[in-house]
């Protein structure tokens, strides 16, 4: 029970990830990132000190903010729809989040073995998990909100994986920049294909 | 104000952000913005051979080192003539900038991206800079995509590229951090050597993930592109010799030398080939910029004695090179009022332009590096080098510069069509016959003596010690 | 000093044409310094004679690194002929532009004879592989931008890019097969040409000697055909032929098999340009078979292992050649001026070609040598046939053109008997006298039979005389339409409408949505090469 309730905060952001992956619906996918941000802390907060942990899911929760009030201001924040049937793209990229995803748990211990020994396997399991569905969202859309979040989700897991392995404030201040910077550039772009629509 | 540090890359940095905030004066933040890379070009010369100087009876003395986040970033005076070329490129484009119609922010982010450029060259650990190269990207995109045009899908791909590369060079660093004492060092060796080589190949889309490349030329304004690219083309080469410098293992890796010179022949081939189907000149930069690619790598590949000169020989005709084909696009852009310059719009353009048509001309010939123009001496080295080499790699290389020919005669071919618009008159203003003529002089005048060009940066790649042979 | 003078003098004399022209306009003061440029250069280049032979060495590249390289001249006895020749032709050139009225004969177009034999020089006096390289750039750009400022009447657009294509081929060769001569050790002259790499020098030298394509356009232009036309089409192929005679003697060991090949083909080149040639009915059609048939000499005598003799088939193609093209109009009373051009390449012992036998007529006489001895002759009789055919009385002539026009056909017989007397050590020989005299025989019954058929080559007569004339005649138009390279653009359009077509496909999927996945797919191929121990 103990180790379930240990890897739960696995699950949800992992789960959080690939329903922005399937979902195109922008109020849900919001809410699905601050999901998959706050659940990055717990997992954080096994290996660095409460300050450190922090800094990254506040980041995510201030990029979000950033995200959500861009699309506030264009009109895109609408009621969530709950009752919907799948199409065939979101039957696919779902299908092929879970198949990574599946084939990721069944290399896992190999692969943690043979590179990055250190890291624990749950840990481990989200950081390559949360990068994969960001290649997957990279790969299979090009509307810029997607897409940034696609790379938050990519770039969230690599911070994830690298915090296991080496801290450095230097590079945790750069990374808070980049994310905060790309936000930023998801909103500019948010921003502009709103305008060029309503031109 | 007396670090180098403080000098090169806080204070620029700075003061392009407050460029920002005057950019609506458009000629004040042009003079500005050539003004202060041009000084700090200047200045690096002058401290480069020493980092006090004597002026009026009075000494400067120059620290060499500032203290970040528990991190020392240090600039000595062998390193200062890497920051005067980047600066020196910098104040190139800025001079120009106010002709074409760039938009707002190019003064100000383009001091602040050459900036960040330097910093990237001398952050310490070397590796954390691969987040300011992704940085650099970031703010690259007011310049890519201006206000008033949707968001398309070349920048949007060149983000996602440049945010692939940087978790692979992080972990290389962190992989290969324990390499000595490792038992089963070889295998750690080729995985570090594999995302090094992985990340920039990503970040300097090499062939066959070069895609974004000629996605981005042709989106963007020439002038803009050119800057962003050749800046970067520069520094990824600085940048890459910094690990070769560092890493022993990855310097004496035989395999390096032949992924590298493979590297090298794929781009140039690719680029060749595909530039003869191009029916536009905006794209055919971008592959210009990959086979460009393709020769830095090449150069890279044949470590014997005095490559290193020869890769110091070839970065600044190769900014040259850009530089005046950036500037010829860019005239032509304005005068065609065409985006993306197709290639049905050059018919007559000899006659309707032709001083465009011959720096144009000239710019092309130059950049594939044919002779009497200012990259041939340093092509021709690394032709000459080649002749040694399998003959694949010297088929391949061959093929693709046969295709550069051929796109510069299908180029020429429609200019010399008759035009297809009724009105054939000139249309040129007069006063481009000065820079234009300057322009062609210097290429070929430094096709002709190399050292116009190789005395002020023979000692560029001085501080790269463990690279000198 | 000399060699500095010369192209000084012929580059300044161009500028103050063109400056003096362009504020005060005055046709026969730029004439006179046209003329008076030209004539000092030339005088100039028989003085450098004395100094043979003579380097000047002008930068030297990247000093103290093996990439080490030089910028320089040479005068020897190899192109100290060819800069006389190319010097006489502009002289004899300007003189005989006076006689004609076709509306390209400006001041402008003088400024560009001496000019471009100015561009010329330099390539005929380079020192090495890489000056020439960088000379013939200079050359060809100049030529492009005079032969666009012409054009926009004309209309001459994609001929002036087939032009271009080839020249720039010849450098792109050029350059290659110096790149690959290198040793690894710095150089400073032709003997980087090792006989590996001769092959390429050769293709380099084939595509700018103007053989390929055969139709070379811009000679349509009326205001190209004559005087300036000549020097375009004639001194270009003057540093390709330096090339030529520079070419290493042991050539044959590189790879028999493939040097056999280019000598069949240089073979069959020479012996169908010289019959094309003798059969043309203008001089003006047939100007392209002599110089083909002359560059086949030239390129057979280095493939036979003796480049030196190609030298004097390049005059004669220099000197022969511009003194009958310069010929116009073909003034009947003097048609023996252009007949003295045979003594620049008949062969006869002591005269200019004599030694030029040595190149064709290998020691034991072997069946190329007949066909080389039959297509000599034929191109000997070609000459004759269109001096004799060509015939005008002009009348209404200017005092001093009356003077001038033979002057400048003088000029290039002067040069031919200067250059056949004291041109390089040796030049005075007896020559293989199996070549010459077989090919003078065959010239006389040739006369014979020309003299049967009144020197009039008509071709219902032909037809009907000569044997299997009808599959004779398809042979010739295969060879034709196969050497005029007008099929090449068909060929290419068909070829590149499908590949063009692929590579577009391949962007579009590089560059469609799913171009990042396919990216990192690529990646993940090239990461397993670089891994997997095999491939290694």
């Amino acid at each position: 029970m103990t180790e379930f309730l240990q890897s739960l905060p696995v699950y949800i952001a992992l789960l959080a990830a690939l329903l922005n992956l399937v979902r195109r619906q922008w109020t849900l996918n919001l809410i699905a990132l601050v999901v998959q941000f706050a659940c990055l802390f717990p997992m954080l907060l096994k290996i660095l000190p409460l300050q450190l942990a922090l800094i990254q899911p506040f980041t995510g929760l201030m990029v979000t903010l950033i995200l959500y009030l861009t699309l506030l201001g264009v009109g895109g924040i609408k009621a969530i729809n709950l009752l919907f049937s799948l199409t065939s793209g979101e039957i696919f990229r779902g299908l092929a989040g879970i198949f990574l995803l599946a084939i990721l748990g069944t290399f896992l211990p190999q692969f943690q073995q043979a590179v990055f020994p250190l890291v624990p396997s749950n840990h481990l399991f989200l950081s390559i998990g949360l990068v994969l569905i960001g290649l997957t969202q990279l790969g299979t859309i090009s509307e810029p909100f997607y897409l940034a979040i696609g790379m938050l989700t990519f770039l969230s897991g690599i911070e994830l994986l690298y915090s296991a392995l080496e801290y450095s404030f230097l590079l945790e201040a750069l990374l808070v920049a980049v994310n905060l910077l790309l936000a930023i550039v998801g909103a500019f772009f948010i921003v502009k294909n709103a305008e060029s629509e309503s031109a | 104000m007396n670090n180098t540090v403080i000098i090169w890359i806080v204070l620029p940095a700075l003061l392009g952000l407050a460029l920002v905030l005057i950019q609506r004066q458009t000629k004040l933040s042009a003079v500005l913005g050539s003004l202060i890379p041009f000084v700090l070009t200047v200045l690096a010369v002058v401290f480069s051979k020493g980092l006090t100087l004597l002026v009026l009876g009075r000494y400067f003395i120059l620290v060499d080192s500032l203290v970040i986040f528990g991190r020392t970033i240090q600039i000595t005076a062998d390193q200062l003539g890497i920051i005067a070329l980047l600066y020196f490129l910098c104040f190139a484009w800025n001079l120009l900038s106010g002709l074409f119609k760039v938009g707002h922010w190019f003064n100000s982010l383009s001091l602040i991206i050459t900036a960040l450029w330097v910093s990237v060259q001398f952050i310490n650990p070397f590796l954390y800079s691969a987040v300011v190269i992704e940085l650099i990207a970031l703010v690259s995109v007011p310049l890519l995509s201006p206000r008033g045009t949707p968001a398309r899908s070349g920048v949007i791909r060149f983000l996602s590229m440049q945010t692939l590369a940087m978790p692979l060079i992080l972990i290389s660093g962190w992989m290969v951090s324990g390499i000595e004492t490792s038992p089963s060092a070889e295998a750690i060796i080729l995985r570090g050597s594999l995302l090094v080589i992985a990340g920039f190949s990503l970040w300097a889309g090499i062939f066959p993930i070069h895609s974004w490349l000629p996605m981005l030329t042709e989106e963007s304004h020439p002038w803009i592109i050119s800057f962003l690219q050749t800046i970067m083309q520069i520094s990824l080469a600085i940048f890459f010799l910094k690990f070769l410098n560092q890493y022993a293992w990855l310097r004496n890796l035989e395999e390096i030398k032949l992924v590298l010179k493979w590297i090298g022949a794929l781009c140039i081939i690719s680029a060749g080939t595909m530039v003869v189907f191009q029916k536009k000149l905006s794209r055919i930069l971008g592959y210009l910029y990959l086979s460009g690619t393709g020769y830095i790598v090449l150069s890279m590949a044949f470590q014997q004695q005095g490559w290193l000169d020869v890769l110091s020989l070839y970065l600044l005709p190769c900014v040259f090179a850009y530089w005046s084909l950036g500037y010829a696009l860019s005239l032509l852009r304005e005068a065609l009022g065409s985006e993306q310059i197709d290639f049905s719009e050059l018919s007559g353009l000899i006659w309707r332009y032709p001083l465009i048509s011959v720096l144009l001309l000239c710019s092309l010939l130059n950049i594939i590096g044919m002779p009497l123009f200012s990259l041939f001496p340093s092509h021709r080295i690394i032709w000459s080098i080649l002749a040694s080499e399998s003959l694949t790699i010297r088929l391949l290389i061959s093929i693709g510069l046969l295709g550069m020919i051929t796109m510069v005669l299908r180029v020429l071919g429609m200019m010399v069509q008759p035009p297809e618009v009724t009105d054939q008159d000139k249309k040129e203003k007069p006063v481009f016959i000065v820079p234009v003529v300057l322009i062609v002089l210097l290429m070929v005048l430094s096709g002709l003596f190399p050292q116009i060009f190789s005395a002020p940066i023979q000692s560029l790649l001085i501080s790269f010690q463990n690279l000198l042979l | 000093m000399i060699l500095f003078a010369i192209l000084g003098v012929l580059f300044l004399g161009s500028l103050l044409i063109m400056i003096l022209h362009s504020y005060r306009p005055n046709t026969a003061r730029s004439w006179v310094i046209a003329m008076i440029t030209a004539l000092i250069a030339w005088v100039a280049s028989f003085v450098l004679r004395l100094y043979l032979p003579t380097q000047v060495n002008l930068i030297t590249w990247f000093p103290g690194t093996i990439f080490k390289e030089s910028l320089g001249f040479e005068v020897d006895y190899l192109n100290w002929p060819y800069m006389v020749a190319v010097l006489s032709m502009s002289v004899a050139a300007l003189l005989t532009d006076t006689t004609r009225s076709d509306p390209g004969i400006t001041p402008y177009s003088w400024a560009q004879t001496i000019s471009i034999t100015g561009l010329n020089l330099i390539a005929i006096l380079a020192a090495n592989p890489l000056t020439m390289a960088i000379a013939w750039m200079v050359t060809d750009l100049v030529e492009l931008l005079t032969l666009v400022r012409l054009s926009k009447a004309a209309e001459l657009g994609s001929k002036i890019v087939s032009f271009f294509s080839i020249r720039i081929l010849s450098t792109f060769m050029l350059t290659i097969a110096a790149s690959v001569a290198w040793q690894g050790q710095p150089f400073a002259g032709f003997e980087v040409m090792q006989p590996n790499t001769s092959l390429f020098f050769l293709i380099a030298a084939g595509l700018r000697l103007g053989v390929f394509p055969l139709n070379l356009p811009f000679l349509d232009s009326p205001e190209l055909r004559w005087g300036a036309g000549t020097l375009f089409r004639l001194t270009p192929a003057a540093s390709a032929l330096v090339l030529i005679a520079h070419l290493p003697a042991g050539l044959t060991i590189f790879n028999q098999n493939l040097v056999n090949i280019v000598q069949i083909l240089t073979l069959i080149a020479a012996f169908y340009s010289s019959l094309m040639w003798l059969t043309r009915k203008t001089n003006y059609e047939a100007r392209l078979y002599w110089m083909v048939t002359l560059s086949a000499y030239a390129i057979q005598s280095a493939l036979n292992g003796n480049p030196e003799a190609s030298r004097v088939w390049g005059l004669a193609l220099l000197l022969s050649g511009s003194l009958l093209f310069l010929f116009n109009p073909p003034i009947r009373r003097i048609r023996f001026l252009p007949m003295l051009g045979l003594l620049g390449f008949i062969g006869l012992p002591y005269t200019l070609a004599a030694s030029g036998w040595e190149g064709l007529v290998q020691e034991t006489l072997k069946f190329t040598s007949v066909i080389m001895i039959i297509s000599h002759a034929f191109l000997v009789l070609g000459y004759i046939r269109h001096i004799i055919g060509a015939e005008s009385t002009v009348t209404g002539l200017e005092k001093y053109a009356r003077i001038t026009f033979p002057l400048g056909l003088v000029t290039l017989i002067q040069t031919i008997l200067v250059l056949g007397l004291v041109g390089w050590p040796g030049v005075l020989t007896i020559g293989d006298l199996r070549g010459s005299l077989g090919s003078l025989s065959l010239v006389l019954i040739g006369l014979l039979i020309g003299w049967q058929f009144g020197f009039r080559v008509e071709m219902d007569v032909l037809s009907q005389k000569i044997p299997f004339y009808r599959l004779i005649s398809v042979v010739f138009n295969f060879f034709r339409k196969a050497l005029s390279l007008s099929w090449v653009p068909g060929l290419v359009k068909r070829v590149y409408t499908p590949v063009a077509g692929l590579a577009g496909f391949f962007s579009q999927i590089l560059e469609g949505d799913g171009g990042i996945l396919w990216s990192l797919v690529f990646l993940l191929i090239l990461s397993i090469l670089f891994l997997a121990p095999g491939l290694r």
